[in-house]
């Protein structure tokens, strides 16, 4: 080999561990950046010797990086319902106040009347613990349907950020594939790109298959969302029946709400149209037998003024939206002397079979076949074991996603311990190569000194 | 497997959060001393705790109605105490007025004193307590004697919840005790003998004996029956004591649990939060960089 070859080989080592170190300080500057997959310099030997630096490399695990793609999609429907359902709870049952302790209170005054019938303070209280059963409840119910309406809104919040992400990722799966076919490096549209595809999924669960030119298809919600660099964004609207109804646009518009179980947008449509929906559903059963027991056993009794058939209650006349209609009767608003504490007309004035009867039914088992206590129970603990389920998922699905990670950033993640190894091997291999031209030249200097 | 920069962040943050999610159940737990406030920390729990807070609120609601209703009785068994008193002293009238050598004018002032107790016997039957007349059955609202002492109120008995179906009566019948409704019309017997007393006839006088004796039987019997409500309500109260103990014993084991598990898990989790900070701490000093 010849000492000007001898400078070729050390030329082409100082370019290469200068482009590797480039890599290496790319890399140690992006460590954090979401979305930076790790490079790894490309040196190759030359024939005859030297090195060529053919650029970066993405480390890249596509299998590992689709595996937390879809889990971040089951995590993000897990935690939007399960934010939802605490919202749920604490307006079925707050910690304090609840509607059963309003209904508590209204037997323990219906009790203290069979001792009182005529005490018109005892039967203003009554009145007063219907007023705030009726109120506990048609609040709970406004409650809900508020809560209804703002995951709507959400629902349309995650839609549009979803359709903006999708007119990214068909912009570039345009830029990817025209770089490729130029030769040119376009990890960094690539890194763009999968986090874009990963925003996907978390809003409504994906999975992206990439073709040979560089372009990725997003499938999501059982459709195609993104093919080459067109999409078919996502509308969110409500069906006739209230519930959500979610629909691609593309050639045609095709219903997809029933196959949209992933991502935000499945855990708010679970929440708010299965979660919520029950909710309400039970508030308004329960105000419905609640208003329509309590009124038949007063409607059987005798007010002061010897008239019965009157309600307590003012309730609708079919369960639905029971709830939030429900109210005091307004024929006995501020008329404690009606509330029908005497069971016939014979033992008026001051007779209290009629409120014995009413106050029976605190331990009676006539709201639905069981009693006014076990009926809320029931509603409070079925919104609870809802939440503990989603909870539940949820730390399930942090998991998996975390493990999902955690596989995906072993192959793909920068280390700083490496980068600083490869720091240092570049550094020495800069050095030595210097050191080859170093002594190349010196022998050159020799060897012009001699002639 | 190669630990990345963002797989120490994320898991490092990861633990973190779970240690700070610890410490705070356990200080909530703590603080509010019960295991379930909401009915996801424990559905079954939490249905038992609704369904024990409504047992006790309606032990403690019956409790007073009871103790209220039993002041009542108490009442009326001291007001036909009174009653069976006047109804001896009428007696006694009665049996000096009987005495042949008795002559008009004594008993004259003996039917005077007759007809003050009868006064006094329609004030006791009249008796009037937190804004009820005792004896009226459910004509509580005004006096069950007229001046003239008829009866006015009516017989029907009042019963009042205790337990699931319990609902023993909570007044006495100011009919049977003090009317023929009861066999003997109490103040119509003291009128009669104090119309034998002034006609100065002691025949009639002798055979008013009889019907004072049945009297003082009927107010006997009333007073007997006013004690023995008042009793049960009072037993009553004994047992819903009792009963509210054990609900609230169950409700304290099943909801709020035991306070030293929970200032010990409080403890625990704190120090545990600790440790994961100081560990967060050196795990992000830890660098290849920071060793140069």
């Amino acid at each position: 080999m010849s000492l000007s070859g001898l400078l070729d080989i050390a030329r082409s080592g100082l370019l290469s561990q200068s482009g590797a170190l480039g890599i290496t300080g790319q890399n140690v500057t992006n460590a954090t950046t979401a979305g930076y997959t790790k490079r790894v310099a490309s040196l190759t030997p030359q024939v005859g010797g030297g090195v060529t630096f053919n650029g970066e490399i993405r480390s890249f695990d596509r299998f590992a990086y689709a595996h937390v793609v879809q889990q971040t999609g089951l995590q993000s429907a897990a935690s939007a319902r399960a934010n939802a359902l605490a919202s749920i709870e604490a307006i079925m049952a707050p910690t304090t106040g609840t509607i059963g302790d309003r209904a508590t209170a209204l037997m323990g005054s219906l009790t203290t009347l069979t001792a009182y019938p005529l005490d018109t303070a005892v039967r203003s209280d009554v009145l007063s613990k219907v007023g705030d059963l009726s109120s506990t409840i048609s609040n709970a119910s406004r409650a809900l349907s508020e809560a209804s309406k703002e995951l709507f809104q959400q629902g349309q919040g995650v839609v549009s950020d979803l359709n903006d992400r999708l007119t990214h990722i068909a912009d570039l799966n345009g830029k990817i594939a025209e770089a490729q076919a130029l030769g040119s490096d376009a990890s960094n549209l690539r890194d763009q790109r999968d986090v874009y595809v990963k925003d996907v999924s978390e809003r409504v669960g994906a999975r992206a298959i990439e073709d040979a030119q560089g372009r990725v298809t997003l499938f999501g919600a059982g459709a195609v969302l993104v093919e080459g660099n067109r999409t078919n964004p996502l509308t969110l609207d409500l069906d006739p029946g209230g519930k959500m109804r979610i629909t691609v646009k593309g050639a045609s518009n095709i219903d997809v709400t029933a196959r949209v179980d992933s991502g935000t947008l499945g855990g708010l449509r679970e929440a708010r149209d299965v979660d919520l929906a029950a909710s309400q559903t039970g508030l308004d059963a329960y105000a419905f037998d609640v208003a329509n027991t309590l009124n038949a056993a007063h409607a059987a009794g005798f007010g002061s003024d010897g008239v019965d058939g009157r309600p307590l209650f003012a309730v609708s006349a079919t369960k639905a939206g029971a709830a939030s209609t429900l109210a005091i009767d307004p024929g006995m608003v501020g008329h404690p002397e009606l509330v029908a504490a005497a069971g016939s007309v014979a033992e008026l004035p001051g007779g209290n079979s009629g409120a014995l009867a009413m106050a029976a039914l605190a331990e009676s088992d006539s709201f639905g076949g069981t009693t006014i206590t076990n009926r809320f129970a029931n509603l409070a603990s079925d919104v609870g074991a809802r939440k503990l389920n989603a909870e539940s998922e949820k730390s399930l699905r942090d998991d998996t996603l975390s493990l999902a990670t955690t596989m995906s950033q072993s192959a793909s993640g920068v280390s700083l311990d490496e980068e600083m190894i490869d720091m240092s091997k570049y550094q020495r291999a800069f050095e030595a190569s210097s050191k080859v031209l170093q002594t190349a030249n010196e022998l050159l200097d020799n060897f012009l000194r001699e002639i | 497997m190669r630990v990345s920069e963002n797989m120490r962040l994320a898991n490092t943050a990861s633990a973190q959060s779970r240690l700070a999610q610890r410490l705070d159940k356990a200080s909530r737990i703590a603080t509010r001393g019960s295991n379930v406030a909401a009915p996801s920390d424990d559905p079954v729990a939490y249905a038992t705790k609704v369904r024990s807070d409504n047992a006790l609120t309606l032990i403690e609601r019956r409790s007073q109605l009871a103790t209220q209703v039993s002041g009542e009785l108490d009442v009326a068994e001291g007001a036909l105490s009174n009653a069976t008193d006047l109804m001896s002293r009428a007696r006694a009238a009665a049996v000096e007025g009987a005495n042949d050598t008795l002559d008009a004018p004594s008993r004259k002032l003996l039917a005077t004193q007759v007809n003050a107790l009868r006064d006094e016997m329609l004030g006791i039957a009249n008796t009037r307590y937190a804004n009820k007349y005792v004896f009226a059955g459910t004509k509580t609202d005004t006096p069950p004697f007229d001046a003239l002492g008829a009866f006015v109120g009516n017989d029907i008995v009042t019963r009042v919840p205790l337990m699931n179906g319990v609902e023993p009566p909570a007044n006495v019948s100011g009919a049977k005790i003090f009317t023929n409704a009861g066999g003997q019309d109490i103040l119509g017997a003291l009128k009669t003998l104090a119309d034998a007393l002034n006609a100065n006839d002691p025949n009639a006088v002798r055979a008013s004996i009889d019907l004072l004796d049945a009297s003082h039987t009927q107010l006997v019997q009333g007073q007997t029956d006013a004690g023995l409500a008042s009793e049960r309500f009072r037993s009553a109260i004994d047992v819903m004591s009792g009963t509210k103990v054990a609900v609230a014993s169950t409700l304290s084991k099943q909801v709020d649990g035991d306070p030293m598990q929970q200032l010990t898990e409080l403890t625990l989790a704190k120090t545990a939060y600790e440790q994961g900070v100081a560990v967060t701490r050196q795990l992000l000093s830890l660098s290849s960089l920071t060793r140069q």
